[in-house]
């Protein structure tokens, strides 16, 4: 077969797609992709080496910014894992608990949210990523009234949250669209009614965007294992694994949520086991509610002024919106941790790459990178 | 591909195109407008926003609280705020020479004012923080004090109150207090010290004793003399501004005499 030159191309650092400054190298065949490599540290922040200098507590807002799209997982994750180190010294109350769980499902949702937004934007359907950013700015808003912040909240404290919920903020069922903004029953309610089936109709049933999604980028379970996939990307395949249900951490035991599983493992399952999540979530954050609203308490336990946790060390991991975010503590019984060492999925995630884009045309890469979620602070720490 | 086949997805996709269009031409028509236009309407602060850390003023002594503990210095991730301060020889007492934050680095995560054992650093409501230099970025004392006054509040003379259980920093009320509701400032806040005798009006959130001297207010002929009147009570606990009160209103009163 007579073939022309290959071309090498670079995509990004600052093209629109590439959610974030990634670099991907690609060599191209006429519009076949031949080989693709991401190319990062772009973004790197030293955010491991950086907490060996700060105390235990003064690590919680470095974590809001590895991935700054769902920073109240990724707190939730150090929080957790110092907790542990502490073993029985700290025992965290139920109503922080349950608050942490609520709004960690929250964020899972914005995050998805914005996931799905900013996929079908790449793939020409900007509509939608208007009315994404329009939901997501609600739960923003929401969380601008019980954290303080918009995106980066500090919330999460070693030994419970930094103060309960203000008043007023959980609502009452009967809640609809026009307190979505203002009570947490309102915006959940408006998601049920609204956002979610706005979604399956507008996007999911698009048969233009079944057709850029299906059967590319398709990565088979033994693919998936082997190549520490987790998350959506991981369930997308068809394996039934979700650290909520399989290795329950915090009150996930307590809660009723399915797990969302796709078939073929390609772009249009790790899209549709996203937006059944984001359905899954609402489920657990009315539960929560529930509890929330009849059970009054403390939401911090009681902790020494200054964090000295005993020497040992601990690797704790959560399911994070992108995947398994874990974090691994080591401590000398100092002030400050000797080691924190940040599992993140974006990271594993863009090293599928290389293996689901050769064979694909270019504008494929578009709805493998859009589809694998990676949110480039993350990658680099 | 069939032609039945082809019949069909034709219809799918012509109909998915149709739902897509009713669905924005919905989103369009029917549903309610959500853009702020933003310099000229701003959305609604909520109470436990976190803009810049300012530091807080006690309306009716004109002192600011810091007491250059620097607890928040230390509890800072990214070390931006700079202390820098002296023992005043008679008072034994430390005087704050500068105190800076340098906002290009500031994370706005909190930690400053959690720390604060005296309720002095306050996270205010400013957001817009843009500067053309950036070495404006860092907020010196002053500029800091004078961003706090709206937060500031006249304190109750007395022993100082110890932390309660529902930290201050969780609501930060507005006072919407100004440089002129401080009694007595010693020149913090960069302008020239006040005449001798200045007894400013309170503002009506700051009047403690109003009901006590409704009786008095009705009698004196002139409104300006009332204020003066309650802080006097209240000044006699501090022996070292009472001089100064009596002194005000005795002014006050004399010239309002003619």
């Amino acid at each position: 077969m007579e073939r022309t030159q290959e071309l090498l191309v670079n995509m990004g650092p600052q093209h629109p797609s590439t959610h974030g400054v990634l670099r991907l190298m690609v060599k191209l065949d006429g519009e076949q992709v031949t080989w693709c490599e991401p190319d990062i540290g772009y973004l790197h922040r030293c955010f491991e080496k950086l907490s060996e200098q700060k105390t235990y507590p003064q690590v919680i807002p470095f974590t809001d910014r590895t991935d700054y799209l769902a920073a109240l997982l990724n707190e939730m994750c150090y929080v957790e894992a110092v907790e542990k180190l502490f073993g029985d010294a700290i025992v965290v109350p139920e109503r922080a608990q349950y608050i942490r769980v609520m709004m960690a499902e929250l964020q899972r949702i914005t995050s998805h949210l914005l996931a799905l937004g900013s996929m079908a934007m790449d793939l020409g359907a900007v509509t939608p990523f208007l009315y994404c950013w329009r939901d997501r700015e609600k739960i923003y808003s929401l969380f601008e009234r019980i954290t303080g912040g918009r995106m980066l909240y500090n919330y999460l404290r070693i030994g419970g949250v930094r103060n309960d919920l203000p008043e007023g903020i959980i609502g009452t069922p009967q809640d609809g669209e026009d307190k979505a903004d203002k009570t947490i029953w309102g915006f959940i309610n408006y998601f049920d009614a609204y956002v979610y089936p706005q979604w399956k109709e507008l996007v999911t049933g698009n048969r233009i965007f079944q057709y850029r999604t299906q059967k590319i980028g398709v990565l088979t379970a033994e693919q998936a294992i082997a190549y520490a996939a987790s998350g959506a990307v991981l369930r997308g395949s068809g394996v039934k694994w979700d650290l909520r249900k399989n290795l329950p951490y915090s009150i996930y035991d307590r809660l009723e949520f399915d797990i969302p599983v796709g078939k073929n493992g390609d772009c249009f399952d790790r899209w549709w086991v996203r937006q059944e999540e984001m359905f899954q979530s609402s489920r657990i954050v009315k539960q929560c509610l529930a509890w929330l609203a009849e059970n009054p308490g403390p939401v911090m336990a009681k902790v020494p002024r200054v964090l000295k946790p005993p020497k040992g060390e601990i690797y704790h991991r959560i399911e994070g919106a992108r995947g398994e975010v874990a974090c691994y503590v080591v401590s000398d019984g100092g002030t400050n941790p000797y080691k924190v060492k940040w599992r993140s999925p974006a990271f594993t995630h863009l090293q599928l790459m290389p293996l689901l884009c050769p064979g694909h045309k270019v504008a494929d890469i578009i709805a493998i990178l859009g589809s694998i979620d990676v949110v480039l602070g993350e990658v680099d720490r | 591909m069939g032609v039945t086949n082809f019949v069909g997805e034709a219809w799918r996709t012509g109909k998915s195109i149709a739902t897509g269009l009713k669905i924005t031409f919905r989103e369009m028509m029917f549903r309610p407008a959500i853009t702020v236009f933003y310099p000229d309407q701003r959305d609604e602060v909520p109470p436990w926003f976190r803009g810049i850390p300012v530091l807080k003023t006690d309306l009716r002594t004109g002192e600011y609280k810091c007491t250059s503990c620097m607890q928040c210095a230390q509890a800072c991730p990214v070390n931006v705020i700079t202390i820098e301060w002296h023992q005043d020889p008679e008072t034994r007492k430390k005087v704050c020479d500068r105190f800076a934050i340098d906002m290009s680095r500031c994370m706005l995560c909190n930690f400053c004012v959690e720390a604060c054992p005296f309720d002095s650093l306050v996270m205010g409501y400013d957001y817009e923080l843009c500067k053309v230099d950036p070495e404006n970025l860092v907020f010196e004392f002053e500029d800091l004090l004078r961003l706090g006054l709206k937060y500031s509040s006249a304190e109750e003379p007395g022993p100082k109150a110890k932390r309660s259980e529902t930290p201050p920093w969780v609501f930060h009320g507005l006072t919407n207090a100004t440089e002129d509701d401080i009694q007595d400032v010693r020149g913090y806040l960069g302008r020239p010290p006040l005449p001798k005798g200045y007894e400013p009006e309170l503002k009506p959130q700051f009047q403690q004793k109003q009901a006590e001297d409704e009786t008095a207010a009705t009698v004196e002929p002139e409104p300006a003399a009332k204020p003066a009147a309650e802080a006097k009570p209240e000044a006699e606990a501090k022996p070292a501004a009472a001089p100064a009160a009596q002194a005000g209103s005795t002014d006050r009163e004399e010239a309002g005499q003619p």
